[in-house]
C-alpha cells in the first residue's frame, strides 16, 4: 500500500470513530430527556388530599354540659365531652350533639359523613351515614372512595389517647349538594 | 500477498465487530428504557406543594389542640402535686416523711409568689410532657406560667413541624381559668413565716392560726395539712397543702424555744 492509501484509510477510521462518539452522545441525550419529549401531557389537580379542619373545629366547639356531676353546667368543648363519654362508656349524649352540630354545618342537607372513635385499633363509637370506615386515614383509599378525611388525637389521661376519624363525601362537596 | 493485505487492514477487522457490539448494546438499553417508560401520556399533578403546605399547617393545629386538651387535664394533676409537695419541685431544705420542709433549724425555705410560679411551672412541664410523650410527633416542651386576670397563662418554646420542603413553627401559649391557687401557697408561706417566732414548737399556737390547719408533731417536726378547695375537671378532688417545719436544729441565739 502506498503512503497516500494509508493516509486515506487512517482518515476514514478516525472519521468513523467520531461518528460513533456522535451517535453515542445523541443516544445518551435522547435517553436522558425522552420523558419530556412526549407529545401528550396530562395535567391533573390534586383535590381532597389535604386534611379538612372540620373535625378539629367540631371538637373545639363549645357546649354547656355538667361534666363533674355537681348539678352546674360547665362550658366545655366536644373533645371534653367525648372523653367524659369514654370514661362513662356512654356515647348517647355525645352522638346527639355531633348530629346536631353537623346538621347545622350541612344546613340540613342530606350529606353523607362519618365519625369514628378508636381506642387503639378498637372502634368504640361510630356514627354517620357513610358508615364505619376504618381505613379512612389511608390517603390512597380515602381518595379512591372520594372521601375527604381527617383525624385527630385526643388525650384521655397521661397514658391513654383516643383517635377520632372523620370523613365526608367529596363528590357531594364538589357538585355543591353539600 | 493476500495475507499482507489482511494484516494491513487490522483496524477495519476490529472496527466491524466493535460497531456491532455497540449497536446491540444501544438497542438493548433503548428497548429496556422504552418498556419501563410511562405509557403514552405524561401525567403532571399540580397542587402537591400547596397540599403539603396545608397539611404541615394542619399538623401544627392538631398538635396545639392536643396540648391544649392535655393542659386542661394535666394542669389539675400538676396543681394537686404542687400542693401535696408543699409547692416545691426541688427543695433545698429537704424532705421528711414525704413532707417538704419549709424550715430546717435556721435554714428557711419559704416561698414567695415568684418562686411559687417557677416551681409550679416545673410541675406543669413534667405533667404535660407525660401526655405529650404519647403523641405521634415530638411536642415535649418546657413551659413557664404567669398570672393573668383570672387566668393562668402557660407558654412554651416554639415547636417545629416539617414535611419535606416546609417547616412550620408554633408557639404554644394557653390560658386556663385560675383562682389564685398558685399564689395561695405563697400567701400561706408568708403566714407561716410570720408566725414562726410567735408559735415556735407550740402546737396549740399553730392550730389557732387558721381553722383549716391540721398539724401533728413528732420529734420536734411539725407536719402541716391545710385543706383548700376541691378542684378537678371530670371529678373534683380536694387540694391539701402539705409541708413540715423542723425545729430540731433551731438556733436558740435567734429565738428561744418554749418547753
Amino acid at each position: 500500500m502506498n503512503k497516500k492509501g494509508m493516509f486515506g484509510e487512517t482518515f476514514v477510521e478516525i472519521a468513523s470513530l467520531f461518528a460513533i462518539i456522535l451517535v453515542l452522545i445523541t443516544f445518551w441525550y435522547i435517553l436522558a430527556y425522552a420523558p419530556n419529549l412526549k407529545a401528550k401531557q396530562e395535567i391533573s389537580q390534586i383535590i381532597g388530599a389535604e386534611e379538612k379542619l372540620t373535625l378539629i373545629n367540631l371538637m373545639r366547639s363549645n357546649i354547656n354540659f355538667d361534666i363533674d356531676n355537681d348539678g352546674i353546667l360547665e362550658n366545655i368543648n366536644l373533645a371534653d365531652m367525648l372523653v367524659y363519654s369514654y370514661k362513662n362508656d356512654n356515647y348517647k349524649a355525645f352522638n346527639g350533639v355531633i348530629k346536631e352540630k353537623l346538621s347545622v354545618l350541612f344546613k340540613d342537607r342530606n350529606c353523607k359523613w362519618s365519625l369514628t372513635v378508636f381506642d387503639g385499633r378498637k372502634i368504640i363509637n361510630s356514627i354517620g351515614s357513610i358508615g364505619e370506615f376504618s381505613s379512612v386515614n389511608n390517603e390512597g383509599t380515602a381518595r379512591n372512595k372520594r372521601i375527604q378525611s381527617a383525624s385527630v388525637l385526643l388525650p384521655v389521661d397521661n397514658k391513654k389517647m383516643l383517635t377520632i376519624k372523620y370523613g365526608d363525601n367529596l363528590i357531594e362537596s364538589e357538585n355543591g349538594s353539600c | 500477498m493476500a495475507l499482507a493485505k489482511i494484516k494491513g487492514r487490522n483496524g477495519s477487522f476490529i472496527f466491524g465487530p466493535l460497531l456491532l457490539i455497540i449497536v446491540i448494546a444501544m438497542l438493548t438499553i433503548a428497548g429496556f428504557k422504552l418498556i419501563t417508560l410511562e405509557k403514552s401520556v405524561q401525567k403532571k399533578q399540580i397542587g402537591e406543594m400547596q397540599i403539603e403546605l396545608l397539611n404541615t399547617y394542619n399538623d401544627g393545629e392538631k398538635a396545639l389542640f392536643f396540648i391544649e386538651q392535655s393542659l386542661k387535664y394535666s394542669g389539675i394533676n400538676a396543681l394537686q402535686e404542687f400542693y401535696s409537695k408543699g409547692g416545691y419541685f426541688l427543695n433545698d431544705c429537704g424532705t421528711i416523711n414525704n413532707y417538704n420542709l419549709w424550715m430546717k433549724g435556721s435554714q428557711k425555705c419559704f416561698l414567695d409568689k415568684k418562686m411559687a410560679l417557677e416551681q409550679f411551672s416545673e410541675f406543669l412541664t413534667s405533667n404535660l410532657n407525660e401526655y405529650a410523650a404519647n403523641y405521634n410527633l415530638p411536642i415535649q416542651n418546657k413551659y413557664v406560667v404567669r398570672e393573668g386576670k383570672n387566668t393562668l397563662i402557660a407558654s412554651g418554646n416554639e415547636i417545629e413541624f416539617y414535611k419535606e420542603q416546609f417547616k412550620y413553627y408554633v408557639m404554644p401559649a394557653f390560658n386556663v381559668p385560675y383562682n389564685a391557687e398558685v399564689s395561695n401557697i405563697a400567701d400561706w408561706s408568708n403566714k407561716i413565716k410570720d408566725n414562726i417566732d410567735k408559735c415556735k414548737n407550740n402546737i396549740v399556737c399553730w392550730k389557732g392560726i387558721d381553722s383549716n390547719i391540721r398539724v401533728v408533731e413528732s420529734n420536734k417536726v411539725f407536719y402541716f395539712d391545710i385543706d383548700y378547695k376541691s378542684v378537678g375537671f371530670f371529678e373534683k378532688k380536694p387540694l391539701v397543702l402539705k409541708f413540715a417545719l423542723d425545729f430540731n436544729e433551731y438556733n436558740p441565739l435567734f429565738s428561744v424555744l418554749l418547753p
